[in-house]
């Protein structure tokens, strides 16, 4: 039995995309008008929303922008929804639903020092986060943002690097370089994205961590700063596997005793770890 | 490439990697030792050639990386600073397996390695320090590498 309140989450309201930006060839960027008029239904940083392909199906997308009057959600073509809503024009509309999930939380009060990790299409949902955190840089000690992909053609947000880079340190790296002409198009690093913390011996204690890319990247991300002394509970992932409803019902998201969709998809690693151990899950 | 004038002893003790070396042991490879300055675009090792030194970057970036002629050049990991450069020094035969270059201005404490090839020979507690310290960041390394191999970001979105 589905309570009355909830049902309305069943119902996608449509949604006209303002804007389409194409981030490279598999990714684009589709603004959104913010349809969320009620303060409590505002979508934060680190949430999703369930966007509807009319007629070919639904699939749950992270947030990458997040402004009062409109939202952006960055999609890369990998099936048949994620193609449906990356062909998408501007004045089209698709259906959407939420915004769901829990939200990257961060304090100034409590950290000083912050350690972002992103890898490949993990930037979209880190994005709203680090647009804050440069907005409110100046609370902080250090703001540290590793980004990794695959090679320097699928580095996402080459522009708002540029700006972020004012007033935070920014690393990236690429896992695949191959070049005509020395510094072609990359004079950054290269190798898998954990390698730019070598250049740490040791991290502040009151270090506050968050990763969101591929599973194996996080795991391997996150066992890196606890040997550089971060606490597991100071370090947040976010988990992205397969969902359907969204609210917690249908049990796709299950991961333990959790729902993904629901308790999720942000956790710390110290919660996270011992399931992600666990080959079953 | 140009020589300047700074304590190796002091930087080689300071340096993470040589932390189980004795005092004597940092005093042989200081020995061995000399300051070199590479500018952006210079080779520091070249494939096939003798290896015969290994780096400890003070300063700047190298790039570890295989010619991949008529394509060009495939870079398979960039070093930055306080870095090792170099293991084929200490393992038969002796050769550079890639190219090393200097992405950036670049400073290094170059360490002869075929003098200390000789010193290990004769002291091997020597050798065995520094087969352990090579040990250590040639499995991290080789661990990273596989990760890299992975392609956990999927297909190419060029
Ligand atoms: C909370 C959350 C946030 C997400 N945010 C984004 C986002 O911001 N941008 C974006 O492009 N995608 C995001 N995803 C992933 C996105 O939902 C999937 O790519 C999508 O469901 C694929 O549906 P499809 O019909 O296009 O492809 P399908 O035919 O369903 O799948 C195509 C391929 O993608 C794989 N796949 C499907 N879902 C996932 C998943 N969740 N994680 C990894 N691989 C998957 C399948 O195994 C298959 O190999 C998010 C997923 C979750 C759970």
């Amino acid at each position: 039995m589905i309570e009355l309140g909830r049902s309305a989450a069943w119902l996608p309201e449509v949604c006209v995309v303002t804007d389409v930006c194409r981030e490279n060839k598999s990714t684009v960027t589709l603004e959104l008008e913010n349809s969320s008029s009620e303060p409590h239904s505002q979508p934060l940083a680190g949430q999703f929303h369930m966007l509807y392909a009319f007629g070919v199906g639904e699939i749950p997308v992270s947030f990458s922008r997040i402004e009062s009057d409109k939202v952006a959600h960055t999609v890369r073509e990998v099936g048949a929804v994620s193609k449906a809503i990356a062909a998408l024009k501007p004045g089209a509309s698709l259906g959407v639903r939420g915004p769901f999930g829990n939200s990257w939380s961060v304090s100034a009060k409590e950290h000083k020092h912050i350690v972002l990790i992103a890898g490949g299409l993990g930037l979209a949902p880190l994005r709203p986060l680090i647009e804050r955190l440069w907005q409110e840089s100046r609370k902080y000690e250090q703001i540290l943002l590793l980004i990794g992909s695959r090679d320097p053609q699928s580095m996402l947000f080459t522009d708002d690097v540029t700006r972020w880079r004012t007033r935070i340190e920014v690393r990236r790296s690429v896992d695949s370089c191959q070049f005509r002409n020395r510094g072609d198009d990359w004079n950054e690093s290269v190798g898998f994205v954990h390698t730019l913390l070598d250049r740490e011996s040791e991290l502040s204690k009151d270090t506050a961590a968050f990763i969101c890319g591929p599973e194996i990247m996080m795991r391997h991300c996150a066992e890196r700063l606890v040997e550089l002394g971060v606490n597991s509970r100071q370090i947040s992932l976010s988990l992205e596997r397969n969902m359907k409803c969204g609210i917690g019902l249908c049990g796709h998201c299950q991961f333990g005793p959790d729902f993904l969709c629901k308790q999720g998809p942000i956790g710390n690693y110290h919660n996270l770890r011992p399931r992600l151990r666990i080959r079953e899950f | 490439m140009k020589p300047f004038g700074s304590s190796i002893f002091q930087l080689l003790e300071k340096h993470p990697f040589f932390v189980s070396l004795s005092k004597e042991h940092l005093k042989i490879l200081a020995g061995c030792g000399k300051n070199l300055h590479f500018q952006a675009g210079t080779f520091l090792a070249r494939e096939g050639d003798p290896a015969a030194h290994f780096f400890v970057i003070r300063k700047g970036r190298v790039s570890v990386e295989i010619a991949n002629p008529p394509a060009g050049t495939i870079a398979v990991q960039s070093l930055d600073e306080s870095e090792i450069v170099g293991w084929s020094w200490l393992y038969p035969p002796h050769v550079w397996q890639f190219d090393v270059c200097a992405t950036q201005e670049t400073s290094v404490i170059s360490l002869d390695g075929e003098c200390l090839r000789e010193k290990c020979e004769q002291n091997h507690e020597l050798g065995f320090q520094l087969m352990k310290a090579f040990s250590r960041i040639m499995t991290r390394r080789l661990a990273a590498t596989r990760l890299q191999l992975l392609q956990v970001y999927g297909a190419s979105h060029d």
